[in-house]
């Protein structure tokens, strides 16, 4: 199977999402560039962490408009599995897949350390392979990531079990304290209502190889390779 | 017609030199030759008063495959491939505006890194603040955090590492010293030349508008209180632009349709085109009217003196010319073909269709004005050097002067940095900021590539020649302690004012000593920086020189940081303490003083401990290696614990040293070549037979375990400390002046 | 014709930067300041002939780009006596 990993101007850890996909889980991987037109036969699309377009306007607000989302807007509607990374998350945000928006974080600061985060729901193609209640320790590198959606569009994603991770303390509580950023409900990613994009803002890329500090971040790419190889999200041609 | 004495200053040339200019062009200069002459004869690009000490520091070695004279130096590490690297300063701007001074010093220490077909991979930084009690001092310190955090996170190179120190003497010149480290294949290296006739000169990057001019004419100048006036002369930073520079140039470098490439640095157009004409022996010949400009109604000399960012300048082979505007025009750049090479060994500038400035290259270069200046011995050194420990009263408790040195923020957890530098990206990070060198793997080989920077400025201010060999020999002992064999050095030197001679006097004494350790430890310098004139209202910053060593690891398997890894296991002291508080952080915390002599340095031992540590880690027998440094022996043990919850016990031999500073002198005593391991508790006797066989004297001292940090003297408990109350001193001692910080996982 | 474009966090939307700058003018004796918002301006330049056809202009931009109708809302200003731009 395949991984896209989508290249903008300014995409910075494009290359660590290829190589985690390609070198570490031995998947085909490809870049596909802003401006083509065609995601090449992905059965996964990636949308890498980075600083498209230098963070210009607001983040992920230019990339939104690249020609290559077009394909991801018709690739995603047609069920296929996409992941957003960080400055990812932030381009489907603006692009409106995901609803919500995210602000500066909460210290004005960017902020590079690890957090970990709870996986709510095991039914995305990015957390088949996970059990509800299990903890990732993963890394953040972010600016801008304390989400935000408006108390009825919060309300609505809790209901319909949207949030698909959540910054939680050792014991998977979700405190105040566990919050980095500030981020709504502690909401660390949340999928659509097809349950097939999936927005995060910890690097699970970062977190594949025992060297770099944490696994923990492997079984997000090992549940994408699960749920296309049994077909329980079907990519589109 | 005679120039007048007040445009002769504010281009910062003497009347010698102008007379210099009139005979080698056998005619007064336009005013376009007189900025250009200006910029490449001023300090930060002739290096004038400091080319003849820096002819003596050795530079070559098996592993050089680019020695000092290119945008960056290059060593061999196996494998076909070769480490990039150079540090480079921005002192002045980031005094004038903190944030941008700091972000386009990354900005351009990063296209010195790519210009020579490297990928960066790695960033770390060496700055020197004032004191943090000061709010424009900590205005001028957030500021330069953000700056290196903004460009960097953006462009997407993760800094590893670094050091931050204080002294009053930094509070109106703080230093901004960046390293990069960059890979590339050894056939891959690109030089800045332009040769070939016919060939063609293209420009690619930012527009050019007016900032920056003489940029490099003020760095090559005091402050004074006239300093804010200059705020126009700072250029801003665009890591977008960058990023997407760095990307588009590596790609044309892959085809072979380049001659040679540089970047527009200080002294942009002016100073990339005549040293690539002058490495090729060719001339180089280029119409300003086609350049592309951002401001209306620039002329000539503000074209040419522009130190706008983010540009580079190439040349291209004929015939080569519509690939490269393609591949440029891919990442939205356009490359514009403004000159070519000629034969005449002349730069030419033209405005349309008038010549407006013609210099022959070499003029320029190498003949530009080459300096002896005078030197004598500093009238404060004899006196300084002097120090009476009894009179300085009793020595307060070892305990408070434990808890006031973690707390000092020259010792202090620097995390409110760090945490501000994505040092992750690019996944290559086997050793964070925090745990001694940075560690980043060099992906498709098993090897990795060890970084530190580091000086010591208190101890080259008390002694230059001795003070610069400890900092050499600190950047290589921290590389040694990851299991990094130093291979390679870059040295940045801070100074003040050469025009004086007790500062040419430590500018002269401080290269000898790097020359003199860099030889006996066999690391050769590839290249670096010098920034002078780092004074205000004649108060000079003390003598700073920052070391950038390079460490080769073989088997990225075995890497260590600094911190303890398991209860049970054992701690080695490896060297011999003799007790020296000459020049320590000790003397200046608490004393308030700069006094004494530096520790004494043994190059030979130093370089056995380098092999001892290197051979240790590799074998997997060392699980964790932390240099002795400031705050001596207490300090660095402490540092191993800190942030694993585990204490230590430790009992050390007293040194002997009396007038009742016996005590203070044993734990905070900053005695050279000396290291903190861990050690498998079983493994600890072959360890120390490692040691005894390398001729390096190594004690087990102690256990790792429990919740305190307990150190006795031949036996007798000196120092008990809980771990819960002396990590938090240690940890938010930087983030007080500013917020605490709040760790999460 | 130029249109001024003032782009605002909803008020319901928490702001860190308006917050540390609030904190700065406090402790530069500001302390009559009680609250600070930021947002974004933009200038744009438009070459047509009414101010309605330029606000109309301009409102669509704010929707499409300049505003990120989540958390900003925008009130646009037009100035028919503008000068065509010429820093």
């Amino acid at each position: 199977m395949k991984f896209a990993v989508v290249v903008f101007p300014g995409s910075n850890c494009d290359h660590d999402a290829y190589h985690a996909a390609k070198h570490v889980l031995g998947q085909t991987a490809e870049f596909v560039w802003h401006k083509d037109t065609s995601l090449k036969g992905a059965d996964v699309v990636v949308l890498p962490g980075g600083f498209a377009h230098g963070d210009y306007l607001r983040t992920g607000a230019i990339a939104r408009f690249s020609p290559i989302m077009q394909e991801v807007t018709r690739f995603a509607g047609a069920g296929g599995p996409v992941l957003g990374i960080c400055n990812g998350f932030q381009v489907l945000l603006e692009a409106g897949l995901l609803p919500g928006a995210m602000l500066r974080n909460r210290s004005v600061k960017f902020q590079c350390e690890h957090v970990l985060i709870g996986v709510e729901h095991s039914d995305t193609p990015f957390t088949a392979s996970c059990h509800v209640g299990q903890v990732l320790r993963l890394p953040i590198a972010h600016g801008e990531g304390n989400y935000y959606a408006e108390p009825d569009v919060v309300e609505r994603l809790e209901a319909n079990r949207q949030v698909v991770f959540r910054y939680v303390n050792q014991a998977g509580e979700a405190t105040a304290g566990a919050n980095p950023n500030g981020s709504v409900h502690n909401i660390a990613g949340l999928c659509n209502e097809a349950r097939n994009v999936v927005g995060l803002m910890p690097h699970p890329e970062r977190a594949c190889e025992l060297v770099l500090g944490s696994t923990d971040g492997l079984v997000i790419f090992e549940s994408a390779v699960a749920s296309v190889s049994q077909g329980t999200f079907a990519g589109i041609q | 017609m005679t120039i007048a004495d007040d445009v002769l200053q504010r281009h910062g040339l003497t009347r010698q030199e102008y007379q210099r200019i009139v005979d080698l062009l056998g005619r007064e200069p336009t005013i376009t030759e007189l900025g250009i002459f200006s910029v490449m004869w001023s300090e930060h690009c002739s290096y004038k008063s400091s080319r003849v000490h820096l002819r003596t520091l050795p530079t070559t070695g098996k592993r050089v495959l680019q020695g000092p004279g290119e945008n960056a130096g290059a060593v061999d590490i196996g494998d076909g491939l070769a480490a990039v690297f150079k540090i480079e300063s921005h002192n002045h701007p980031s005094f004038i505006e903190p944030y941008q001074g700091a972000a386009t010093g990354v900005g351009g220490i990063i296209r010195d890194i790519f210009t020579m077909g490297a990928r960066p991979i790695a960033l770390l930084n060496s700055l020197r603040f004032g004191s943090l009690e000061h709010p424009l001092v900590r205005r001028t310190f957030a500021g330069v955090v953000a700056g290196i955090a903004g460009y960097g996170n953006s462009i997407g190179i993760p800094t590893v590492g670094g050091e931050i120190g204080f002294d009053d003497s930094y509070s109106g010149n703080p230093l901004v010293n960046v390293f990069c480290l960059g890979l590339a294949g050894t056939d891959e290296i690109v030089k800045g030349v332009a040769s070939g006739a016919g060939n063609a000169v293209y420009y690619v990057g930012a527009k050019t508008g007016r900032d920056g001019i003489h940029g490099a004419t003020m760095a090559s100048a005091e402050f004074d209180e006239k300093s804010s006036e200059k705020r126009p002369a700072v250029q801003v930073g665009d890591p977008f632009m960058e990023k997407l520079l760095l990307e588009a140039c590596l790609e044309v470098m892959k085809t072979d349709a380049l001659v040679g490439i540089q970047d527009m640095g200080a002294a942009g157009l002016t100073s990339s085109t005549c040293e690539m004409a002058g490495r090729g022996g060719a001339g180089v010949e280029i119409d300003v009217s086609l350049v592309p400009q951002r401001e209306s109604g620039m002329t000539p000399y503000e074209i040419m003196l522009s130190e706008s960012q983010e540009r580079m300048l190439l040349v291209v082979k004929q015939g080569r010319e519509a690939e490269v505007e393609r591949i440029f025009g891919k990442w939205d750049l356009h490359a514009v073909h403004i000159g070519s090479v000629t034969t005449d060994r002349l730069m030419r500038i033209k405005d349309g269709g008038e010549v407006v400035a013609e210099i022959p290259t070499t003029s320029l270069t190498g003949e530009a004005p080459l300096y002896r200046r005078p030197m004598a011995e500093p009238a404060y050194l004899a006196e300084a050097q002097t120090l009476s420990l009894s009179s300085l009263g009793p020595p307060a408790p070892a305990a408070d002067v434990f808890r006031r040195l973690l707390a000092s923020p020259g010792i202090a957890s620097k995390q409110w940095v760090y945490r501000q530098y994505d040092h992750m990206v690019r996944t290559n990070t086997l050793v964070c900021p925090g745990m001694g060198a940075g560690v980043v793997r060099v992906k498709g080989t098993t090897r990795a590539l060890a970084l530190s920077v580091d000086g010591n400025s208190r101890f080259v201010y008390l002694d230059p020649f001795i003070g610069a060999q400890l900092a050499v020999a600190e950047a290589a002992r921290n590389v040694a302690c990851a299991g990094g064999q130093p291979i390679g050095a870059t040295n940045c030197l801070n100074f003040g004012n050469p025009e004086r001679p007790e500062v040419m006097w430590q500018f002269a004494r401080v290269v000898e000593g790097i020359g003199a350790a860099c030889r006996a430890l066999d690391i050769p310098i590839t290249g670096g920086n010098v920034s002078l004139y780092n004074e205000t209202d004649g108060k000079a910053i003390l003598p700073t020189p920052v070391l950038g060593v390079v460490g080769l690891i073989e088997d990225a398997a075995h890497v260590v940081g600094r911190s303890f890894c398991a209860e049970g296991d054992a701690v080695v002291l490896i060297g011999t303490g003799r007790g020296e508080l000459g020049g320590s952080e000790y003397l200046k915390t608490i004393h308030d003083v700069i006094r004494g002599l530096p520790p004494q340095i043994d190059l030979e031992l130093e370089g056995a401990l380098h092999r001892l540590l290197v051979q240790g880690v590799s074998q997997g027998l060392i699980r964790s290696a932390h240099d002795c440094a400031e705050g001596g022996f207490a300090v660095t043990l402490a540092e191993c614990c800190f942030g694993t919850a585990m204490g230590t016990a430790v009992d050390v031999p007293g040194l002997g040293v009396t007038s009742g500073f016996g005590d203070v002198a044993t734990l905070f005593g900053e005695s050279a070549s000396r290291a903190i391991v861990s050690v498998e508790a079983t493994r600890a006797a072959e360890f120390l037979a490692l040691a005894s066989a390398g001729g390096v004297p190594a004690a087990a001292i102690g256990r790792v375990g429990g919740d305190r940090i307990r150190i006795a003297v031949d036996g007798r408990l000196v120092l008990d400390e809980p771990l819960a109350e002396v990590e938090p001193l240690w940890a938010d001692a930087i983030g007080r002046h500013f917020e605490l910080p709040r760790a999460v996982a | 014709m130029r249109a001024r474009v003032f782009v605002t966090l909803k008020p319901s939307v928490f702001d860190p930067q308006g917050t540390t700058v609030a904190e700065g003018l406090h402790t530069l004796g500001f302390t009559a300041v009680k609250d600070v918002r930021q947002g974004k301006y933009f200038e744009l330049d438009i070459d047509t002939a009414t101010s309605e056809e330029a606000h109309r202009l301009a409102s669509e931009a704010a929707d499409k780009l300049l505003a990120n109708p989540v958390i900003e809302s925008y009130r646009i200003e037009v100035d028919p006596q503008a000068e065509e731009t010429g820093r």
